[in-house]
């Protein structure tokens, strides 16, 4: 087997940087000045609604798009033609495509004479994992199969980076889960940084350490998941009487939602913080509960002055 | 290991990837190539080699002509290959998903490019060389000894094939890197191949139709050079394969620059735009217009039949370009609600097509009738009475271009010439009283009153001036007037008979040449250039008489039914005829059935062998072997590189020779 470079770097602090990059379509301004960075090692969110530019950003950070301005950078370096660059790249785009009439071996030729890093070990062990016949036609496999095919193969070329666009739908839940299971695992392994791009919030929320928020090409939001998490509670409570909920003024909650006695409150602090507020009001019962991601979003936004429900396709 | 040295094998390793990808490819390519130049090529040469067929030629000149025609089987396969290939390679580019894939792989663009487009090229160059290789093995192996030299054949049906396959392929990957997708890229390649000399032969249309006297057919001799790729093809078929050198050379230059510009357009191709035809402004212009100007052309030609004169071309030309307008726009933008868009674009071409016309209609400029200064004119070409001289004397190109130049400057003596013509038509040949001079114009019947009789010449003639500008008159004037001094000139020029007597056609090497005349023949046209002035009555017998009288002519040479003229048959010119038999070294006769073929070199028998033939009333063209059918010709020079005097064919026995 041949050594895995992703544990040969875990020692060097890599990072994408998203340098002000403009994107222009004919007379459409798909992205206006996008900055941010990704850490390596992340699973990175980057969720926006349809048309908020998160495909055509992956394409630009893949080296498929050229920037009307602004640069990506990796380490510094500019990932626009530079191959040496894209060897630890793979993007599995929204779309699967696959050199025509090509069988599962076939791809796997093409991957092993591009990629030097083409692990067979992992490549046999997917195989058997996701039971997919090396010899039939990618084309005659079902969407899903199709799916998996592009996710067998770039996993088994271990990029430094995997870029992936829509690639939970079209997955049974089962399958869904067990993709995401390899994600997880290949970062744990091999520092791998994943960059996953969804309009579903909830396909992501378990897996990702970071997100990124688009809507009309701007970036609204890049944040560490569990610092939101952290930041932001969720409580459920149950008042004596509805006069008593006035004491909840105190927590300054970003959205307090009523059925029948029992109040659902979304309000910033630590939990501590929080706790120690709750237990001073005249509540019969008090619990917090996890917040999803999409109720963090609704919030944070919110809190921006965005209509979220636009926001969130 | 560098960078560079690491992209390199990378780079490999996708050719390699590419190379097995395309195996089906490589195996239809194949089987077809060993169909062409091993199966059916080996069949044909034991069917030459066991004298069925050719009885006339050498069996060593005949196997060089029929790998010669291998050739151009091999070519038009490159070509029909090409095309095809050119339209599939590269397919992703007709798709924003696979583009998204194979411009995210860890490969530059132009490394795209180069490993696309090199494996399909090696996928043609390999199997045409094995199959041309085992074409030369089997002649090897089946001629033996009639084998040799045949070699530098098979290396030419190589070169020319793979020029030709890489010609068409460079253009056809041009217009993939221009327009992306499939249908775009075959119209584009279409428009570069043909729309030049189109455009042209359109304008040479409108022109040569418009002017009275002047030619134009520097207009489509343009057309022609442009039109490279098919001359290409066209080369493939000619019998001097040892000059082709510089066409192959520019064919290849060609392609080069294609293949180059299809890689700049390539890398500079915007990812986003695949699946859609990114024809630049200029370029979706130009095949616009230039279908409007063609279509006006041939819509105006059409409508000249059906309507009367101008106000019919002007019409034919407004309907054309407005319909090819429609459909431009139409299959431009994919849409038909476009089909009336850019109505100033229409107008501005239409109104070009009709500047054209009323510029050489009118000759506004004064070109149709200009006859250049003659002390500027340093060659001239007369075509006159059937004959064509191109006279180099200094003395004789000036007396002829002042007599054309008086000539034009008097008014053509238009009337005099319309009133013969009319002559002519009516009472003459249709002897219909109801006849116009417009009608009899309009039926050509210049050119058939000028065969059939003799009242008025028929003159093309092309001024050179030292600065290299050619000017082409055609008219006509009258037999018996200032035109018979050019006559004169002409028959008493020493280019006289090397343009009236034409050329020898010698076989050297497997392929015709025509070769000027030498010390070795020239003195046995002597004799009948003094004959000359006789002739001119009789300008039309010689090969036409051949062709069209059925009857055989001196030193007609056969090739592939085509029939290699280049000595008169003249029914009075006994003198001249036996002149000829005194150059002869040998005449052979072949028995047809058997192929067998002997050689005579007494000059009685020859004499009396060939007067035979000349009394003979078979005819070389119409020529269709039975088996007690002798062919025999007689030559001047040794067997092996000779020129050839004549060839007659017979039914049945020739008297008082003893035949094979």
């Amino acid at each position: 087997m041949r050594p895995l470079p992703g544990r040969i770097l875990t020692e060097v602090t890599r990072m994408i940087k998203i340098e002000s990059v403009t994107k222009v379509f004919t007379d459409v301004k798909s992205l206006d000045r996008v900055s941010f960075s990704i850490p390596s090692g992340t699973i990175f969110g980057l969720i926006g609604s349809n048309g908020s530019g998160k495909s055509t950003l992956m394409r630009i950070m893949c080296g498929v798009f050229g920037a009307e301005e602004g640069s990506v950078l990796y380490d510094n370096e500019n990932i626009w033609e530079n191959t040496k660059l894209k060897e630890k790249i793979v993007y599995l785009s929204d779309e699967q495509y696959f050199i025509p009439h090509c069988t599962l071996a076939d791809m796997r030729a093409l991957y092993r004479s591009l990629y030097d890093t083409f692990s067979e070990e992992i490549y046999e062990s997917l195989l058997g994992t996701f039971g997919l016949d090396p010899t039939r036609k990618i084309n005659t496999f079902s969407k899903g199969m199709q799916k998996q095919s592009a996710v067998l193969l770039a996993l088994s070329v271990c990029p430094q980076y995997l870029f992936c666009d829509e690639t939970f739908d079209g997955l049974d839940p089962v399958m869904r889960q067990m993709v995401k299971k390899l994600l997880a695992e290949a970062v744990a392994d091999r520092n791998m940084t994943v960059i996953i791009a969804s309009h579903n919030l909830r396909e992501i929320e378990d897996i990702c350490d970071r997100v990124a928020l688009l809507h009309h090409g701007e970036l609204l939001f890049n944040r560490e998941l569990d610092d939101m998490k952290l930041t932001l509670q969720k409580i459920q409570a149950v008042f004596q009487n509805r006069e008593d909920a006035d004491a909840l003024s105190v927590l300054d909650p970003l959205s307090v939602e009523w059925r029948g006695s029992m109040a659902t409150i979304i309000a910033r602090g630590t939990k501590d913080e929080l706790d120690y507020e709750m237990k001073r009001m005249k509540t019969q019962f008090y619990e917090f509960i996890p917040l999803t991601l999409e109720e963090i979003f609704i919030s944070e936004m919110g809190e921006r002055g965005y209509d979220c429900s636009k926001v969130l396709g | 290991m560098t960078a560079q040295k690491f992209s390199d094998k990378r780079g490999l390793r996708y050719f390699a990837f590419l190379l097995r990808q395309n195996w089906p490819a490589l195996v239809t390519n194949s089987i077809v190539l060993l169909l062409i130049n091993v199966v059916i090529y080996s069949m044909a040469l034991s069917d030459l080699l066991a004298g069925h067929t050719y009885i006339y030629l050498n069996t060593y000149d005949r196997i060089g002509s029929l790998i010669l025609e291998y050739r151009v089987a091999n070519v038009i396969f490159a070509a029909l290959l090409a095309v095809l290939w050119g339209c599939t390679t590269m397919p992703y580019l007709n798709s924003k998903v696979g583009v998204n894939f194979h411009h995210s792989l860890p490969l530059k663009r132009e490394h795209h490019y180069l490993y696309e487009v090199g494996a399909k090229v090696l996928l043609f160059v390999l199997p045409m060389g094995v199959s041309t290789l085992l074409g030369y093995l089997t002649t090897v192996v089946v001629a033996g000894d009639l084998a040799k030299n045949t070699g530098v054949l098979f290396l030419s049906v190589f070169i020319n094939a793979v020029t030709n396959f890489v010609l068409y392929y460079a253009i056809l990957i041009f217009a993939a890197s221009f327009t992306g997708t499939g249908f775009g890229r075959l119209l584009t390649a279409g428009m570069i191949v043909f729309m030049p000399s189109i455009l042209l032969s359109s304008l040479y249309t409108i022109c040569d139709y418009s002017a009275r006297y002047s030619s134009f057919t520097w207009i489509t001799d343009i057309g022609e050079r442009i039109m490279l790729p098919i001359r290409s093809i066209l080369v493939a078929q000619g019998d001097k394969y040892t000059n082709v050198l510089w066409e192959l050379i520019g064919a290849w230059l060609i392609a080069a620059v294609f293949l180059f510009c299809g890689l700049l357009i390539y890398r500079k191709r915007k990812s986003e735009l695949s699946g859609t035809p990114v024809l630049s402004k200029i370029a979706r212009g130009l095949m616009k217009y230039t279908t409007i100007f063609v279509a006006a052309t041939l819509f105006a030609m059409m409508m000249e039949d059906f309507a009367d004169g101008v106000v019919g071309i002007f019409i034919g030309g407004a309907i054309g370009a407005l319909l090819a307008a429609m459909l431009m726009n139409t299959i431009l933008t994919k849409s038909a609600k476009n089909m009336f868009a850019g109505v100033r674009g229409l107008v501005i071409s239409f109104a070009a097509f009709c500047l054209i016309f009323t510029v050489v209609g009118f000759d506004l400029i004064g070109f149709d009738t200009y006859i250049p200064a003659p002390a500027s004119v340093r060659m001239v070409t007369v075509q006159l009475g059937g004959v064509e001289v191109e006279l180099t004397d200094r003395d004789d190109v000036k007396r002829v271009t002042e007599i054309v130049h008086t000539y034009f400057q008097n008014g053509l003596e238009e009337n005099n010439e319309y009133d013969a013509i009319r002559t002519v038509a009516k009472d003459k040949y249709y002897d219909n009283d109801n006849m116009t001079t417009e009608d009899a114009l309009r039926l050509d019947l210049l050119n058939i009153a000028d065969s059939m009789f003799s009242e008025t010449f028929y003159v093309r003639v092309t001024l050179k001036t030292a600065t290299g500008l050619r000017f082409e008159k055609r008219y006509h004037a009258p037999a018996n007037g200032t035109h018979e001094e050019i006559l004169t000139i002409m028959a008493n020029s020493e280019d006289f008979p090397d343009a009236y007597f034409g050329e020898s056609a010698v076989y050297v090497g497997g392929g015709w040449m025509e070769t000027p005349l030498d010390d070795l023949n020239y003195d046995s046209y002597k004799l009948t250039e003094t004959y000359a002035r006789q002739l001119w009555h009789d300008m039309r017998v010689s090969f036409n008489g051949m062709q069209y009288f059925n009857r055989p002519a001196l030193a007609c040479v056969m090739l592939d039914g085509t029939p290699v003229y280049r000595y008169p048959y003249y029914d009075g010119n006994e003198d001249a005829i036996r002149q000829y038999m005194k150059q002869l070294t040998s005449v052979y006769v072949v028995n047809v059935k058997t192929g067998e073929m002997k050689e005579y070199t007494d000059s009685v028998t020859m004499e009396s062998m060939l007067r035979a033939g000349i009394l003979d009333s078979t005819t070389a063209s119409n020529f269709a072997p039975k088996d007690d059918t002798y062919v025999f010709f007689g030559i001047v020079g040794e067997k092996s590189n000779f020129n050839y005097i004549c060839a007659y064919f017979l039914d049945g026995q020739i008297p008082a020779v003893p035949l094979p």
